[in-house]
């Protein structure tokens, strides 16, 4: 290979890595985290189980990706089993609309496992498995000053699956407040290739700076249902301009799928323009569910930017299936907001505000936007609260609802077009003073030549 | 060098945090380009230093520390790789897609991209000519490969990056769907 052209690869390979953002916090905790794991002697036995395991060759630290990540009330809809109660049903717990629904239907294994070392007890309750997802949900109990005092939990674990170690991970973050009144779940992924009924064994061993043995084993069975897409899907030109699906994996709890978009725009968008998707699907009970993505991954340069004059992606997206749907109609969409950048910070974070309309939570009030939203009527049903609008429909983009005080974002859920006014259904909402719609002022480009529909029946 | 002298087993702990502090950064970079996602470099920096600190006894001499621990990365980030299976999302080899000038001006200049179309070894092999500037031999050593084979990886490898720097994404693959 020409001389110039090693030359300018030695160059880029160099700043490629060398430019790398270094996340300096989270790899100091990262580095002191393996430290304390290393400097253990020895293991102990797990509390539970006769199986105990061979000598250790890795430890796994546990992380919440929080990408994309909005904390969401969480329907607590009646289930069989006593899932009220659930951990997963409720709100800000690292859970998702999907383990609420397994949590609902009955699907959760009740472990009650109890860890104490250290003045701290780790109570494992539940235990979810599929295809896509294996999540246990935890509280703890604390009488240990350092650890109660840190106000943001952090805890690191070992993991295995019928005996083979897995990749260490760290999950923080967490107010420690809310691990011991709500309690949390910790969710691990890739678990396709796991056997019908796997023994898994966590080994917790740092809870908030202490350093400790927490140790559970239990069998958990998987939830088999597994469906794909049998071809891909490709709408528009492969030849220039399409999006496309290359994959789809349906499990009870998730659908996830493999996108490709690229797209050229002859007019450049305005500033501020995102590109996104709404995944609907048709109810039986009349409604269309608006499925909600809980994350969107790509490799790709610049994926998340602001669009201009053209897309060009790849990317993973997890879809919660808050409902047992097979059909699903993709629509992808482009929104402009109006607002300020805000100037980077020292890190190079960058922040915009955007302009929004904000309403009184009460029949009457009206979102000022371009096109106005008046509330028409607010029903409180068993496990839901909807809302019939007054508004112009052209496309399924709702005002959502804050509560300021618990620090809550709630998103529609599911919607009906009447004459003249929309009803939207959301998960139940407690009114208090401190609950109020809000909607961004902004247009939404629908790419109506490049809706996709997908089927997994 | 007088940080080096006097083991005990405290002691030999506390060189090994010392010298692992002053590598993470670089760890981290690396691990994050084989992966290109924040939470998974910090898994891989983590099982590699966890691996490091079980291992440090065998470290014969401790001036080779900063190869040592980039040996243990990076087979920790291929193995990562092979258990996680990554699935693209598309290839882009499916499609042929027209590329103008202006945008091989563009993709030509988009090292990142390419590189994350290498497979583990490959990434492997690219890092340590260019990032570390390994002689074919040193890699040699470092991967356990004959000398032969590593010249013939690289370049295979280096035709790869070189075809996609030039043509963006290569034509070919028939496309299935319903439209």
């Amino acid at each position: 290979m020409e001389g110039k052209v090693v030359e300018k690869l030695k160059v880029d390979i160099k700043r490629m890595v060398d430019e790398v953002v270094v996340p300096t916090k989270k790899l100091e905790q990262t580095v002191e985290a393996a430290l304390v794991i290393g400097r253990k002697k020895k293991r102990t036995s797990f509390v539970r189980r006769q199986n105990v395991l061979a000598s250790l060759a890795a430890v796994f630290i546990l992380a919440i990706g929080t990408v994309l990540f909005v904390p969401i009330i969480l329907d607590s809809t009646n289930g069989t089993n006593g899932s009220e109660s659930s951990i997963f049903s409720q709100a800000k717990v690292g859970s998702n609309e999907g383990l609420q629904r397994m949590a609902a239907e009955g699907r959760m294994k009740p472990l009650n496992l109890e860890a104490e070392d250290q003045g701290i007890k780790v109570i494992l309750e539940e235990a979810y498995l599929d295809n896509y997802q294996l999540a246990i949900s935890y509280r703890l109990e604390i009488d240990n000053e350092k650890a109660i005092n840190q106000e943001k939990a952090d805890i690191s674990l070992e993991w295995f699956v019928d005996g083979r170690s897995q990749i260490s991970h760290s999950v923080g973050g967490m107010d420690t407040k809310d691990l011991i009144e709500k309690g949390s779940v910790f969710t691990f992924d890739n678990t396709r290739d796991w056997s019908s009924n796997p023994q898994i064994d966590l080994h917790i061993n740092l809870i908030n700076g202490v350093e400790g043995d927490w140790s559970f084993s239990f069998n958990v069975e998987k939830v088999k249902e597994y469906l794909t897409l049998k071809s891909p899907i490709i709408v528009g030109d492969k030849e220039s301009d399409y999006i496309a699906i290359g994959r789809a994996e349906l499990t009870p709890s998730m659908l996830k799928l493999n996108a490709s978009t690229h797209l050229t725009f002859e007019e450049a968008y305005p500033d501020f323009s995102r590109y996104d998707f709404l995944i609907l699907s048709e109810g039986q009970d009349g409604y269309t569910y608006i499925n909600d993505w809980l994350t969107r991954g790509s490799n790709s340069k610049g994926a998340y930017e602001f669009v201009t004059t053209n897309i060009s992606l790849y990317e993973t997206i997890e879809i919660p299936r808050m409902v047992n749907h097979f059909s699903y109609e993709i629509i992808p969409y482009i929104v402009t907001y109006t607002g300020v950048e805000h100037p980077p910070t020292e890190y190079g974070s960058k922040s915009w505000n955007f302009d929004m309309a904000k309403g009184d939570f009460t029949v009457g009030a009206t979102l000022d936007l371009a096109t106005p939203i008046t509330i028409k009527e607010i029903k409180q049903i068993e496990n839901e609260t909807i809302v019939f609008y007054e508004m112009d429909f052209a496309f399924p983009i709702f005002p959502h609802i804050e509560d300021w005080e618990n620090d809550l974002y709630i998103r529609p859920k599911a919607y009906k077009i009447h004459e003249g006014f929309v009803e939207v259904k959301y998960p139940k909402i407690e009114e208090n003073e401190s609950i109020q719609f809000l909607m961004y002022e902004a247009k939404y480009d629908v790419l109506s030549d490049y809706i996709i529909e997908l089927n997994l029946n | 060098m007088s940080f080096f002298k006097g083991f005990g087993k405290k002691q030999k702990q506390e060189n090994f945090e010392k010298l692992i502090k002053q590598e993470q950064v670089k760890l981290y970079k690396v691990a994050y380009s084989y992966v290109k996602n924040e939470q998974d470099a910090l898994d891989i920096v983590q099982e590699a230093i966890i691996k490091g600190y079980k291992a440090f006894d065998q470290l014969k001499n401790i001036e080779y520390f900063s190869t040592w621990m980039t040996r243990i990365l990076i087979n920790t980030a291929i193995d990562f790789l092979k258990r996680r299976k990554e699935v693209i999302p598309l290839e882009l080899s499916w499609f042929n897609r027209g590329v103008d000038e202006e945008e091989k001006i563009v993709m030509g200049m988009d090292i990142s991209t390419v590189f994350e179309k290498l497979k583990p070894e490959q990434k492997t092999i690219i890092l340590l000519r260019f990032y570390y500037g390994y002689s074919i031999r040193e890699i040699a050593d470092f991967t356990g490969k004959p000398e032969g084979t590593v010249k013939s990886q690289l370049h295979r490898t280096l035709q790869f990056i070189k075809g996609k720097l030039e043509n963006g994404g290569k034509s070919g693959g028939k496309a299935q769907g319903r439209y």
